[in-house]
């Protein structure tokens, strides 16, 4: 059984076995000499549900591989001092060698696998977090030797791209691939937002993920693995959607912008901030075969000199309903990722361009785009403000009536307190609560169907009926 | 006039075409759209549809001249 704790570690963490004729223990602990530094204090850090699962994996391959009877591991967290034990592995076996190889085989695996890292505080003042990984045996010029040969990166462009801070909004089909090129490419830092649980229906397009992921945040899982994939970038995870009251501070402290997401709504929100903001965007769609690609220079042109009226979603169908094959998007976010390690290195990129791809005939086409001199978001004059949606809202207020519209298979795995369910399939026109509310606010997963739901009611003629900007997560969040 | 008109994405799917060549009297993508959106059933209104000639988006409104290739593009929205 593998454990973190924040308490010392004390005792034996195995039963006594009468089949045993060997019992293994190691200890590791905090010495007060680390390269030169004297060491006052050390603070281990764990990402606690990746490491507890890490663990686990590590002994159970401990089992298979070597025939012991059995073993356990804790590993302490929190702050620690010279001769504090960090970790502890204890191995029983009927013989003394495959007690000894299974009780390092662990250590070594916890050392090299395991998310922990630690920060020492130093006597002569100052600190460093190292990652317990590896981080300090990778140096840039082996990592990223071949790209460093190429003529268009070379030693400037690595230290460009070691440089730069890429926001990656959707870690799914297109995500996926992005993150995986752009993390070892070696941009510096990398922001992943999505606020999406892992899914098993996802497994098949987003290789970041294993089975054993599903149900857990795609966010902070994809921001693990590429840490682990490059240990030299600084990766964050946002678990969260990207809504309109928050996104404008997250593209603001990034260089480029990847829109990796699946819906319009989403999309217009990335493009009308980044031309605001004066940022780089790379956005991407996929239907099946079928993709769409650009890149957007925040003078234009942009999504909507595309689009001067924003598609609503739902009119062309979704990824859930029209199916895809995982490689599409793979290939789509590949390229993505490239745009936007052009756009760093100052390297010709797809500005100004639609890339249209049909992947069953690999008919390519970039055409070009003009600039719409009167466009609603980069014509001039240019908008002061984003106009956030005027049927969505961001703020409740104590006498709305919030209606969670998820259907029933979501509400079970993920329940709102406090509210009205009224799935979406099921929903009833007629409920006297509904008419009855001053407000009523419209909850679902992302936004995109209590906005849709929302519209539709309208045209029905209820004036007062609203969606929630953002999805339940968001708004449990907002509720505190 | 004779058009060679492909189809991208949901229209294609929806036209069940690839590419075919349309005798009309269309001047503009805007009338070759009318005719088509009615013939195929196709379904976007005009403004979720975008004109591709000769490798570059254009206007709704522009010139179309004998024998030219007009694609199709509408939004595409899957990630």
């Amino acid at each position: 059984m593998f454990q973190l704790t924040r308490d010392p570690i004390v005792g034996s963490l195995l039963p006594e076995d009468r089949r045993a004729g060997a019992r293994v223990v190691f200890e590791g602990t905090v010495r007060d000499l680390n390269e030169g530094h004297r060491v006052l204090e050390l603070e281990y850090e764990a990402f606690d549900e990746l490491a507890i699962r890490e663990g686990a994996a590590i002994l159970d391959a401990a089992r298979e591989r070597f025939p012991i009877l059995e073993i356990a591991c804790t590993h302490r967290v929190g702050r620690l001092g010279p001769t504090d034990v960090a970790i502890r592995v204890e191995a029983s076996a009927q013989h003394r060698r495959e007690a000894f190889a299974a009780c390092e085989f662990v250590v070594d695996e916890i050392k090299r696998r395991v998310p922990i890292w630690k920060k020492e505080e130093y006597a002569e003042g100052g600190s460093e977090w190292l990652n317990t990984q590896g981080a300090q045996l990778i140096s840039p010029e082996t990592y990223y030797a071949r790209q460093i040969r190429m003529p268009e990166v070379g030693v400037a462009g690595q230290e460009r791209l070691m440089g730069a801070s890429v926001l990656v909004v959707g870690a799914g089909g297109l995500g996926c691939p992005a993150l995986m090129y752009l993390g070892g490419a070696g941009v510096g830092r990398i922001t992943i937002a999505d606020g999406d649980q892992i899914d098993v229906s996802n497994l098949h397009r987003q290789p970041l993920f294993r089975a054993a992921d599903v149900g857990h945040s795609k966010a902070l899982v994809a921001a693990e693995r590429l840490r682990s994939l490059n240990p030299l970038s600084k990766v964050r995870a946002i678990a969260q959607h990207v809504v309109a009251a928050t996104a404008s501070e997250l593209v603001a402290t990034h260089d480029v912008v990847l829109d990796c997401t699946d819906n319009f709504r989403a999309k217009f929100l990335l493009n009308d901030l980044c031309v605001r903001l004066g940022k780089s965007l790379v956005t991407a769609s996929i239907d099946r075969f079928d993709a769409q690609l650009m890149v957007i220079d925040p003078v234009g042109p942009c999504l909507r000199c595309l689009w001067p009226i924003a598609p609503e979603d739902g009119c062309v169908g979704s990824c859930e309903e029209n199916g895809v094959i995982g490689y599409a998007p793979g290939v789509v976010g590949a390229l993505q990722a490239g745009e936007a390690l052009k756009v760093i290195l100052g390297l010709p990129s797809l500005e100004s361009r639609v890339a249209v791809l049909d992947l069953r005939t690999l008919d390519v086409r970039t055409l070009g785009l003009e600039r719409n001199p009167v466009c609603p978001a980069c014509g001039t004059p240019r908008p002061v403000k984003v106009e956030a949606d005027p049927l969505l809202v961001a703020d409740i207020l104590a006498d709305d009536l919030i209606v969670d519209i998820r259907e029933p298979y979501e509400t079970a795995a993920d329940p709102l307190n406090s509210v009205m369910r009224m799935p979406m399939s099921r929903f009833d026109l007629a409920d006297p609560a509904l008419l009855d509310a001053p407000r009523v606010v419209l909850v679902c997963a992302k936004g995109i169907r209590s906005l849709a739901l929302a519209r539709e009611l309208r045209g029905r003629g209820w004036s007062h009926v609203y969606g929630y900007d953002g999805g339940a997560k968001e708004l449990r969040a907002a509720r505190g | 006039m004779t058009i060679s008109v492909r189809y991208f994405a949901v229209l294609r799917e929806r036209s069940g075409l690839e590419r075919e060549l349309v005798e009309t009297l269309a001047t503009s993508p805007e009338e070759l759209y009318a005719e088509l959106v009615d013939r195929h059933a196709l379904g976007l209104p005009l403004h979720l549809v975008r004109f591709a000639v000769d490798g570059g988006l254009v206007d709704a409104n522009v010139s179309l001249t004998d024998g030219s290739e007009v694609a199709l593009i509408p939004p595409v929205a899957g990630g």
